[in-house]
């Protein structure tokens, strides 16, 4: 049974994820991050499936383990992809050699794609155990991809502020749910780590609607004050 | 073991990205081109970056009226970091000039903050200040 504190994560990131979509269009920067705000639409139909099955079949349901599953996969599929256009933006910034941007195109397109086949073919153990081995997964290869992004991000000696807000929400998001799976592998008695990733797929929605609403797509900052790198 | 490693390492980005995003946020939120007026009452550079400002700062926005301030608790906060920083910066002097400059590079960010904030706040004096005139 869900408590008003899921119910009140579900309708703020549902809100937030509204918000992305609409401010972008409405500012003409839905084209320019087209991938990522695919993906933030995907959020928001993803909230609304999730909902609906869970008020038909409650929530320790098979139908409900698998919809969870199932949709978390697929989006994580989907946010590669939001990665890969992150990328292009990095590499328009700063000069990185060629065989470099392919190479990280290449993975990356490579990852999508095993993954998406992995869901495809693996379809009905989208309920089991396997989800979650393979969820978490998903989740460490994201975290060392934006890592990866972070690095060519801090090239720059002046970075594009959204990029580095953008970037970070992502490193935060993959990171946070790759030690919430961690963590429940060694402690998986302790209930306290259910209510991460709900807390997480709120704070990416809300982290990008602030970086759209409040920072302009010019605007640069030094990158040495924001990594304390020098 | 190798899964103690990963939880290790995400644990350590997760709360490098934290700081980062944040810092970024504030960067976003407060950097602003300083007007001539508070960059020469607080002897700043043209940068406005004087890490050394900053208690001249802190003490002029003491005397600036706060006139529909809303800043205040971040203010707060910001002061409070500094003066860590101060104490930090104090202690890494003895160990080197390398850890000394991080110290510096994050006052300095506090500097420009407090600068920020003492240029809204008197552009807000200023205002009160002519509508009250007419």
């Amino acid at each position: 049974m869900l408590g008003s504190f899921d119910y009140a994560l579900w309708l703020t990131s549902f809100l937030a994820e509204v918000f992305v979509v609409v401010w972008a269009l409405r500012r003409g920067d839905f084209f320019r991050y087209l991938t990522l705000n695919i993906y933030v639409l995907g959020l928001a139909a993803d909230t609304v499936i999730r909902y609906v099955v869970y008020k038909t079949y409650g929530v320790s349901s098979t139908q409900y383990a698998y919809c969870y599953y199932y949709t978390d996969a697929l989006l994580t599929v989907v946010m590669f992809g939001a990665i890969i256009s992150l990328y292009s933006h990095a590499f328009r910034e700063s000069k990185v050699p060629s065989y470099i941007r392919i190479l990280a195109f290449v993975s990356l397109a490579a990852t999508a794609a095993y993954s998406l086949l992995v869901i495809q073919q693996k379809r009905q153990l989208l309920a089991t155990d396997f989800a979650a081995e393979f969820s978490a997964n998903l989740y460490f290869v994201g975290m060392v991809l934006t890592y990866v992004l972070w690095t060519i991000v801090l090239r720059r000696h002046h970075a594009r502020t959204r990029l580095v807000l953008i970037v970070t929400a992502f490193g935060v998001f993959f990171a946070g749910h790759t030690v919430t799976y961690g963590l429940h592998s060694f402690f998986p008695s302790v209930a306290a780590w259910q209510y991460i990733p709900p807390l997480l797929g709120t704070w990416l929605p809300l982290s990008l609607a602030y970086t759209f609403a409040r920072v302009s797509d010019e605007h640069r900052m030094p990158v040495a004050a924001v990594a304390g790198v020098s | 073991m190798l899964l103690a490693l990963i939880v290790a390492l995400a644990v350590g980005f997760t709360i490098h990205w934290g700081i980062s995003y944040c810092r970024a946020a504030i960067w976003s939120a407060y950097n602003r081109e300083l007007s001539e007026e508070v960059r020469s009452l607080a002897g700043l550079d043209k940068e406005g970056n004087d890490p050394n400002s900053c208690s001249r700062l802190w003490m002029l926005l003491d005397l600036c009226p706060r006139i529909g301030a809303q800043d205040s608790t971040r203010l707060r906060l910001v002061r409070f970091y500094c003066r860590i920083l101060t104490s930090l910066n104090f202690l890494a002097r003895r160990l080197g000039a390398r850890f000394s400059g991080r110290f510096q590079r994050e006052r300095m960010a506090c500097t420009h903050f407090a600068a920020v904030v003492l240029d809204r706040r008197l552009a807000s004096a200023r205002q009160s200040r002519s509508r009250s005139h007419l």
